[in-house]
């Protein structure tokens, strides 16, 4: 899923994340050119095209003037810390915040219009639902009030709920409701789909069934942007992953490319008795974290790294090497300036 | 209008027949008290205190259940499903026209209750011209509060809906003379009562009683709370999608 259709990403058209720097620079990735193959809604406007948004609260500036262009057919994770300003985006290219300047055009029409069209839909993380209706009641409703909706059914079996349609509302837990709310965003049958924190109130057989689901959706060639904590979910299901801090989208990518934006790697081994302050002064190590008798080294040349280790412990065990991940790479893109 | 959307509000309201017991029940208490306590004529006439009491107590029942049916947006809006109904066609006008229509058939009950008390159980008589005047009058005056209860709910969190809704509850109609005559009011008292609309949807069922001599002036007192009420929730609505939390 994360590569469907990509052309590749070898000519990575990222810049070098300033670490040093308080407020990194822009990362400029175009946006990855190649998108589904046999999507033909490509020729048309992008699903989404944010231009300039900016929003302020008082003092705050919670969206300082982004740019974010996503083309139809693409699954976005949109990341960042708390207070980086994703719901405040979320909500103005829902249309349900007003941006104080900039634009925001999804398949060039208004946020409006785009939910009067039925091309948008969304998932809320914060919407309760009518505490007196049944799950088809309510999607039923929900449904009726769109041009061109999907069957009642279908959405609730797309979003795994068919067998709680004559369910109240108030005997669901947290997860089904949350799978409720999947249905009625599929409901209008949207072309694009945003996802805010759409798994949080799931445990993980929920949230592997919530997926599944998401991904019978986006065969469809349907455009998804989701917010999420959850960094496994936006490297197993996203295309491109945009990184938000204090405002600003500060790294934008496909997961291979943000990834490589933390060059280092992990060396995990079993060492008993292991002496920290020596550990770190091995060549090509940049840090150390001992759990037991389990080390973590975080390396900026694993090579030199490993090779001294093994020259100077060859009572390590159970060796192994390992890229770093998403969450690597997303802690490393915030460190620099702890949010607050 | 949507009829996918107020079909379901019309069911859900009558699913949830708890307000009745509010807004039924306390016009009806005190219809049986004021009967007991007095027992004569309307000052001046020849007409028995229950003929006052019928459109009086009518019209509280009525502008209880309009108001409080509308305020209960609050929850709405502190849930998030207003934000979720934002994301469907459901225009503004829509959304609150529909919930203006529920209040106003949930007030429909009250009226019918104390009318056929009055009528059946304490023997008013009106003509049939009168009744109908009484029962859709009455029923009608309740938009203006039906509005108010919308902004009420646009304005007030979830949490302290309760205690804004009795406390305006109260104090109007205490103000307006449906829970005392304004007769017995101070001048000034009697003045403020004649801005207040729950005096006038009062009045608009008295109005048979009086010689219907102040109908023309209830008519624009009532429409002026509708239009300032409607404008400003309208203009709270299309603002007011931000967060709640």
């Amino acid at each position: 899923m994360a590569d469907r259709g990509r052309a590749g990403n070898s000519n990575s058209a990222l810049a070098e994340i300033d670490r040093d720097n308080s407020v990194p620079e822009f990362v400029e990735v175009t946006a990855p050119a190649a998108v589904t193959v046999d999507t033909p809604a490509d020729a048309g406007p992008p699903a989404l095209r944010l231009t300039g948004l900016t929003k302020r609260y008082g003092d705050v500036l919670a969206v300082a003037g982004i740019d974010l262009t996503i083309p139809a057919g693409q699954v976005v994770a949109l990341l960042g810390p708390n207070g980086a300003g994703k719901s405040t985006t979320v909500d103005m290219l829902l249309g349900l915040t007003r941006p104080d300047a900039g634009e925001v055009r999804v398949y060039g029409d208004t946020p409006r219009g785009a939910v009067v069209k039925g091309r948008i839909g969304a998932m809320l993380q914060d919407a309760h639902l009518l505490e007196d209706s049944t799950v088809f009641e309510t999607v039923h409703m929900i449904a009726s009030l769109h041009h061109r909706p999907l069957p009642v059914m279908e959405a609730l079996r797309l979003a795994g709920v068919a067998d709680l349609a004559q369910r109240r509302c108030t005997k669901l837990s947290g997860g089904q409701k949350q799978r409720v709310r999947f249905a009625i965003a599929l409901v209008s049958n949207p072309d694009l789909l945003v996802l805010d924190e759409p798994t949080a109130a799931m445990d993980v057989s929920a949230r592997r069934a919530f997926w599944d689901s998401m991904r019978e959706f986006t065969t469809r060639g349907k455009t998804v942007l989701f917010a999420t904590h959850y960094l496994a979910e936006a490297e197993e299901f996203a295309d491109r992953v945009v990184f938000m801090r204090s405002g600003q989208i500060s790294a934008d990518g496909s997961v291979a490319e943000i990834k490589a934006l933390v060059s280092n790697r992990i060396i995990k081994t079993c060492l008993p008795g292991a002496d920290p302050q020596a550990l770190a002064a091995l060549p090509g190590v940049a840090s150390v974290d001992i759990r037991a008798d389990l080390v973590e080294l975080a390396c900026s040349d694993s090579d030199a790294a490993i090779r001294a280790l093994t020259a100077r412990h060859p009572e390590a065990r159970d060796i192994e090497i390992r890229a770093a991940g998403l969450e690597e790479a997303f802690l490393a893109l915030t460190r620099s300036t702890p949010d607050q | 209008m949507k009829f996918g959307y107020l079909a379901l509000e019309g069911k859900r309201s009558l699913r949830n027949p708890r307000y009745l017991i509010f807004t039924v029940g306390m016009p009806t208490i005190l219809f049986f008290i004021y009967v007991n306590i007095f027992p004569g004529n309307i000052e001046g006439t020849d007409k028995p205190f229950s003929a006052y009491l019928v459109p009086t107590l009518a019209a509280l029942g009525a502008f209880f259940a309009a108001l409080a049916s509308t305020a209960g947006t609050a929850v709405e809006r502190s849930t998030g499903w207003q934000r979720q109904l934002r994301l469907t066609p459901l225009s503004t006008f829509e959304y609150l026209a529909t919930k203006v229509l529920i209040a106003m058939f949930i007030s429909i009950t009250p009226i019918a209750v104390i009318c056929l008390l009055g009528r059946f159980v304490e023997g008013v008589q009106f003509s049939a011209a009168d009744w109908a005047q009484i029962v859709l009058g009455t029923w009608l005056a309740t938009l203006p509060f039906a509005l108010i209860g919308l902004v009420v709910g646009q304005f007030v969190s979830a949490q302290n809906l309760p205690t804004a809704v009795n406390g305006i509850l109260t104090l109007t109609s205490l103000l307006g003379g449906l829970l005392i005559p304004i007769a017995v009011f101070p001048d000034w008292m009697r003045n403020m009562a004649k801005a207040l609309p729950t005096y006038w949807i009062g009045e608009i069922g008295r109005g048979p009683l009086f010689g219907n001599t102040e109908l023309g002036m209830a008519a624009i007192v009532l429409a002026a709370w509708s239009v300032a009420a409607g404008a400003l929730v309208v203009w709270r609505y299309q603002r007011g999608a931000e967060r709640v939390s």
